[in-house]
């Protein structure tokens, strides 16, 4: 296996066996699925030598030194472009999201390979043994591993399975790559996001669109979300609160400071405002700081047909679909039909003599505990939030409600499976 | 169902932070005020962190200071002021700037091998400071009538459970309120008994260059990188670009991290003044000699260090000091191997959560557990001296601090990472200034112990 600190001060001659220098630097330029080794930067011995040289120039390697196929005078200068990527200066040592193993690394070794004549980054050693490579003791660590009987493993992921972190102005070229990073499940961008740092997180969310950012978000924790926040410019943040689900944008907007807060809200679209605002009213700790504002409800005087009907017009999100609530013209609580009641049920049917009437509510001060408790006993996807009248203001979800009431431990624990 | 990956740091401290905010919100804090505690949020780890420094090694370092030489050293907090609120403030923007902790830049700006370095550096260090934390606990609560062996293991235990169930947010206040207990020696500096004011004017902005006769070279050396050691520690350097990278602060916020890491550092050294001050109104004499080594502390004991709080609570001195020093000390002791274990496993990527079991983080918990035990084995040594070890380990912060600076002035300097936030000349001017000053210190300390007659000392 070739490594890239094979490469890296290792010493360079030319055709005629002079020392041209040593190896600083690998340059490489990306490619799908790899990228392409394309020059060298070169540590020379004299000023007039180029200190980038074309990988068409080099040889082959062999132990600790790298020949030219030609001479040093006949050297010409690899021009530097935006497109490089130095392997030492960019990649190695830096952290790296491993898209299948859903975490951040280190990059401690780079492996390359041939193929075809091309010298292309195939994989990235994460391991122990890529670090004692490094210090130029491998081989003892070997022995070590040898004298208890075991060998000793290398631990590469391919470079596939890599999403390289850049927060530079070069990142926005790698936007590709990180294609890889969207197409997790948002849970697992969250925890990858929690792990880096302030520009790498931006990096990341400048290349995630609305839809998934606001998920992202949604699955971090508070601290984090603050965090992430404090980063965006307010448009994008607005945009990122609008497709979020109105509980949790007024949950995150109601930990910033009053200034920033207003900024967003006035940056939003008046409708998402409207329902953050409201939902910022009330208490945290309270069913009403812990419902959500998107819940379908329709008239009394509908039949099961045109409930479904209104359904397909409205098309609520996952978290509120499964029960259809029936209000007044007061917006009363009347009753409920599950998603299940309304199938089932002849397309004809009045929806008021199929809907059941004793409907479990919760009153608007609640107290979150207690709010659980009721979801827990009568085995409730939600249960709708009612104020002093018994009109309908809202809806505790259960997954909002568990988050109150589970040790947070055990719940992330269980999402991580 | 695909296999549970192994819990991850942010997981851990995700969770911690998340029962926290519940119990905060169950406290039934309207939604209103949240908005305070965020913006209090950004301002405080500067804060946080200069007065860490006022832990064991510190109270005791200080009172050694005022004990040994009375005012004579004062002069010594002025340019101690200036290099700490200097190095804390690259600190603080490396942190803002970059998002990244101490470690993880070096790893990423030196490669393998100077990480390996910084690393054994800061064991070493934070290991030494972990011993001074552990001294901290044994002298508070020896204070208390508790025996050495029981104070030292039941804290240690104590300290793996809080590890295991604590959360950092609450830690760090408890810390900010229990730092606070040494501005009681402001109070006690007004109330104690002939008080020289115009000497002590004198002292702080006359530097005295040389030491007393009744101290040696070495020990006076000894002492005085202690008092720069101590004040600036490597493990504070470390907290606190973990704070801020914690805490998310940005880039635009500089202003307001500028501010709290300069109102910390001056608060932080005017607490450590006024420990001199008391001290050497109540404990210096000049007629008492000093030999070389441990023995030859200006505190012997915590009881004599408490002694310079009696002009303010007369008998219950004793249990006022040992209040302040048992809190600082133990929540010291608990964030010190933690964060150590932290930042070296960060750095080389390896696993780190204490929510992982050993086999899937086994650098993590040997690097906590080891420096929980040797920390707390060392004071189990029958018969080692409480207030020399506190002193000592400072001493040994103060030697390593040039390499940690050397580091810090670096990457401070580094355009590729900071940009148009680079340090400006004057920072490099006092930075270099400092870590020159104790290489200088450092090296005349390992030539006089080497040579004992050369200095004439």
């Amino acid at each position: 296996m070739i490594f890239l600190s094979d490469f890296l001060r290792a010493d360079v001659v030319d055709i005629d066996q002079k020392t041209v220098g040593s190896v600083r630097d690998v340059i490489v330029r990306m490619g799908e699925p790899y990228p392409v080794v394309t020059a060298l930067a070169i540590r020379g011995r004299s000023k007039e030598l180029p200190a980038t040289i074309d990988w068409g120039a080099v040889r082959a390697g062999e132990s600790g030194e790298l020949s030219l196929n030609v001479p040093t005078s006949a050297l010409q200068l690899h021009p530097r472009t935006d497109e490089d990527i130095w392997l030492a200066r960019d990649i190695l040592d830096k952290q790296i999201v491993d898209t299948d193993g859903r975490r951040v690394v280190r990059v401690n070794d780079l492996q390359l390979q041939d193929q075809d004549g091309k010298l292309l980054v195939v994989g990235v050693d994460i391991g122990a043994r890529g670090l004692l490579r490094r210090l130029g003791v491998e081989r003892v660590g070997r022995r070590v591993t040898h004298l208890v009987g075991r060998d000793f493993p290398q631990r590469l992921i391919s470079w596939d399975a890599v999403d390289p972190v850049r927060s530079d102005e070069r990142s926005m070229r790698l936007r590709i790559s990180h294609q890889k990073l969207s197409k997790m499940h948002p849970a697992d961008i969250a925890e990858i996001v929690g792990q880096l740092g302030g520009r790498d997180r931006a990096a990341i969310f400048a290349s995630l669109d609305d839809e998934i950012a606001a998920d992202v978000v949604e699955e971090s924790s508070e601290e984090v979300q603050a965090q992430i926040l404090a980063r965006l410019d307010d448009d994008r943040a607005a945009d990122i609160l609008e497709a979020m689900s109105p509980d949790e944008a007024a949950d995150l907007l109601g930990d910033l400071p009053e200034e920033r807060r207003e900024q967003l809200i006035a940056k939003m679209e008046a409708d998402e405002a409207e329902d953050v605002e409201e939902l910022l009213g009330y208490e945290d700790d309270t069913a009403g700081g812990l419902m959500t504002t998107e819940f379908v409800a329709v008239p009394v005087t509908l039949t099961a047909q045109q409930t479904i009907d209104r359904l397909r017009e409205l098309e609520p999100d996952a978290e509120s679909i499964y029960y259809v609530y029936v209000v007044d013209a007061e917006e009363r609580l009347l009753g409920v039909l599950s998603l299940r009641d309304l199938i089932v049920a002849r397309p004809d049917a009045a929806i008021a003599d199929i809907m059941i009437k004793r409907v479990i509510a919760v009153p608007i001060d609640a107290r979150p505990e207690d709010v659980a408790a009721v979801i827990a006993k009568y085995n409730l996807l939600a249960v709708p939030v009612v104020d002093d009248d018994d009109r309908m203001q809202g809806i505790v979800t259960i997954d909002d409600a568990m988050d109150e009431v589970m040790p947070a431990g055990v719940r992330r624990r269980a999402r991580a499976l | 169902m695909k296999t549970a990956p192994r819990q991850t740091r942010a997981l851990r401290r995700r969770a911690a932070d998340a029962v926290a905010q519940r119990r905060e919100r169950r406290g039934g804090r309207p939604r209103r005020f949240a908005g305070l505690w965020r913006y209090l949020a950004v301002i405080g780890p500067g804060i946080i962190v200069a007065n860490a420094g006022n832990d064991a090694g510190g109270v005791f370092t200080y009172s050694n200071t005022g004990a040994k030489y009375g005012y004579s050293l004062l002069w010594a907090f002025l340019p101690i002021a200036v290099a700490l609120i200097i190095t804390q403030e690259m600190v603080a923007r490396l942190g803002a700037v970059t998002g990244k902790g101490l470690m993880d830049l070096i790893r990423e700006r030196f490669g393998v091998r100077w990480t390996l370095f910084a690393a054994v550096v800061v064991l070493i260090a934070n290991g030494g400071t972990t011993l001074a934390e552990f001294a901290g606990v044994a002298g508070g609560l020896g204070l208390l009538g508790v025996p050495l062996p029981v104070a030292v293991i039941g804290s240690a235990a104590l300290i793996g459970v809080v590890v295991m169930r604590g959360n950092r947010r609450l830690v760090e206040r408890i810390f900010l309120a229990l730092g606070l207990t040494f501005v009681s020696y402001i109070i006690t500096a007004f109330l104690a008994p002939h008080l020289q004011w115009s000497a002590i004017g004198h002292d702080l902005v006359v530097p005295n260059l040389g030491h007393p006769s009744s101290v040696p070279t070495g020990a006076y050396l000894v002492d005085l990188i202690a008092l720069i050691g101590t004040s600036i520690t490597p493990y504070m350097q470390l907290f606190l670009q973990s704070s801020i990278v914690d805490k998310g602060t940005h880039e635009a916020d500089l202003k307001l991290v500028r501010f709290d890491v300069i109102s910390g550092s001056l608060f932080a050294v005017t607490v450590a003044m006024f420990i001199v001050i008391t001290t050497a109104a109540t404990l210096f004499s000049p007629s008492v000699e000093y030999p070389h080594g441990l023995a030859g502390s200006g505190v012997a004991s915590a009881q004599q260090a408490a002694s310079a709080l009696s002009p303010l609570v007369g008998v219950h001195a004793q249990q006022l000091f040992a209040v302040g020093l048992v809190g600082a000390s133990l929540l010291a002791a608990a964030v010190l191997p933690l964060s150590t274990a932290f930042v070296i496993c960060e750095a080389f990527g390896a696993e780190r959560s204490v929510q992982s079991s050993f086999a899937d983080a086994p650098l993590f918990f040997a690097l906590f557990i080891g420096i929980l035990a040797i920390g707390a084995g060392i004071m189990l040594i029958p018969g080692v001296p409480i207030a020399g070890v506190a002193i000592g380990t400072q001493t040994l912060d103060g030697i390593l601090l040039p390499v940690l600076l050397v580091f810090i002035i670096l990457l401070a300097n580094d355009r590729r990472l900071l940009g148009r936030h680079c340090n400006g000349l004057a920072y490099n001017i006092i930075a270099v200034t400092l870590a020159t000053v104790l290489t200088v210190l450092t090296t005349t300390l390992v030539v006089t112990t080497v040579f004992p007659g050369l200095l004439g000392g």
